[in-house]
């Protein structure tokens, strides 16, 4: 058991640290408007591009553009938003945005 | 008791499936018919592969890991059937498994009906981060590869999906299933009877399902930070009309990811991912040969942490390219209790998965995870560096050190393809 205990800890402090590094550091070329946030009920609308760049790199690297046509897009697509669970309007956006750049 | 349940439960699945439906047929009829006419069936065949050469506690070997095709049809705007094959080089054969075999059917915006054969969402490992090409490493952390503690497959029907929250995101799945099973052997009167716990249940050894599901949380704006907590529960593992019907066994696990790209202060790129795996099994009693009973109680972890570090900022294109991984990871499982009278061990029960085992912790793993032959809980190290060659393919190097009685060292290369 101490052995489990150790590893909490372990955890628990790079969670912390890695955290802090990601969040209070900051993104060069920050274009997704994350610090407007939710102004009131006004809303920033998030692009394909955008999307694309944070939901499809959290699991593996983010697939090029250019990798795959039109149609495949559409397919792959639909895979993906079954296996992250991921919402119809995120999918299409994202893959109208693959569709345009490939 | 479930077994009464669970045609209530189906229905109830089915009722509140039924009238989206129902809604969406008659709104689009007419587009449905279009979509599915011959030529917007859309196939594509992709897949993963790996290779490479290891040394373990000393031995090399070269290694052809896994082929794995993958096939996916999307049939107009709602039909998506996936299905995976797993071909590997095992003992002097080939190997020839179905990963998964299932259809979707998308009921609306955020909810998605699947029901087949699918890989558990019981953790994030399994379900999201096993293939060569996205795993970081060469091995999968203890306990979350070939010799798994928990489900990793279901026969089942599942409502899955996911949905905003406000600035925050959730994504959600909820499954009913065969479970798993628990098989204990008795071929031979004179050794104590084998024990295992298999998760492939394609026909159903009793009326028993497994419930489960996963809850997934992004509680940031920019998706960076996912905390997913999932569990399952069978009432009953045992064959039905056996003295083991109503063991049950409950399982929980809670992972985490962090993935944060370009952070301007270190010049790149940071991926954490950590997960903890825990299954109960109610005690039981197996007769050994002398008449005695032997109880068996199961309650095995398995847990890792994952970083990762890319300097993908980097002005040099070699640089940007290399990525460094560093991972701890542990399995402890139930030791094999004595045997009262003589001390004999008698082997414990091999955590539930799809690999069949006898013994606990024993395993013999298709280039996934180095094999151990020894029994009980183990911890790794493993550290890593990868050249990205393409956004799905990589030159894996690492090294890794497993301590259970005493250390094993591994040494890997390998090259992992996604295509
Ligand atoms: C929740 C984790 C996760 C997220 C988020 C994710 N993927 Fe994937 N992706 C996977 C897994 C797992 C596979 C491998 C499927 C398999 O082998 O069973 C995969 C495979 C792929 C493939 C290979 C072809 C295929 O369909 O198997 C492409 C292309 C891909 N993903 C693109 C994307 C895109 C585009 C996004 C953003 C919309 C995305 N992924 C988001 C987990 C994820």
């Amino acid at each position: 058991m101490k052995r489990t205990n150790l590893f909490k800890l372990t955890l628990i402090l790079v969670v912390a640290i890695t955290t802090f590094i990601a969040f209070g550091c900051g993104t060069s070329k920050e274009t997704s408007g994350d610090d407007l946030g939710d102004l009131g009920s006004f809303k920033v609308e998030k692009s394909g591009a955008v999307l694309w760049g944070e939901n499809c790199a959290r699991c593996h690297n983010a697939p090029d553009p250019t990798a795959f046509s039109d149609t495949q897009w559409e397919a792959i697509g639909t895979h993906m938003r079954v296996r992250a669970g991921l919402t119809a309007e995120e999918t299409n956006k994202i893959v109208t945005f693959l569709q345009q750049s490939n | 008791m479930m077994g009464k349940k669970l045609p209530l439960l189906i229905f109830a699945l089915l009722l509140s499936a039924g009238p989206l439906v129902a809604q969406t047929y008659n709104d689009e009829t007419k587009e449905e018919l279009e979509s599915l006419k011959p030529g917007t069936t859309n196939f594509l065949m992709r897949g993963y592969s790996h290779a490479g050469f290891e040394i373990i506690d000393g031995n090399s070997s070269f290694v052809s890991g896994t082929f794995a095709p993958i096939f996916l049809w999307k049939q107009g705007d709602r039909i998506l059937f996936e299905s995976e094959l797993e071909i590997e080089f095992e003992g002097d054969g080939v190997q020839f498994a179905l990963e998964y075999a299932n259809i979707s059917y998308i009921l609306n915006d955020y909810l998605v009906f699947r029901f087949g054969n699918f890989l558990t969402p019981f953790g994030a490992f399994n379900e999201r981060l096993h293939p060569a090409w996205i795993n970081k490493l060469p091995t999968a952390p203890l306990g979350m590869g070939h010799d798994p503690v928990g489900p990793t497959r279901e026969f089942g029907a599942e409502l899955r999906g996911g949905a905003p929250l406000g600035n925050t995101k959730i994504n959600y799945s909820l499954y009913v299933s065969n479970g798993p099973l628990l098989e204990v052997h008795a071929e031979d009167s004179l050794e104590p009877p084998t024990t295992s716990i298999n998760g492939l249940n394609f026909d159903d050894n009793n009326d028993d399902k497994a419930i489960g599901g996963r809850i997934g949380f992004l509680p940031f704006n920019n998706s960076a930070l996912e905390i997913g907590v999932s569990t399952q529960y069978t009432a009953g593992i045992g064959d039905r009309n056996t003295e083991y019907n109503d063991i049950a066994s409950f399982g929980y696990a809670v992972d985490l990811s962090l993935v944060k790209n370009s952070i301007a202060a270190i010049k790149g790129n940071l991926d954490l991912k950590a997960q903890w795996n825990r299954v109960e099994v109610d005690e039981f009693h197996i007769e050994l040969p002398d008449g005695d009973e032997q109880a068996i109680n199961q309650e095995n972890d398995a847990y890792y942490v994952q970083l990762a570090y890319r300097p993908a900022l980097s002005k040099s294109n070699f640089l940007s390219n290399i990525e460094l991984i560093g991972r701890y990871s542990g399995i402890d499982l139930t030791e094999p209790a004595e045997h009262a009278d003589e001390g004999d061990i008698v082997p414990g029960v091999a955590p539930p998965g799809k690999a069949k085992l006898s013994g606990a912790g024993l395993s013999s793993l298709g280039g996934e995870e180095e094999e151990v032959h020894a029994e009980g809980d183990r911890t790794q190290w493993a550290f890593g560096i990868n050249y990205w060659i393409t956004w799905r393919s990589a030159l894996k190097f690492s090294y890794q050190v497993t301590d259970n009685e005493e250390s094993v060292p591994g040494f890997f290369i390998h090259y992992a393809l996604g295509f």
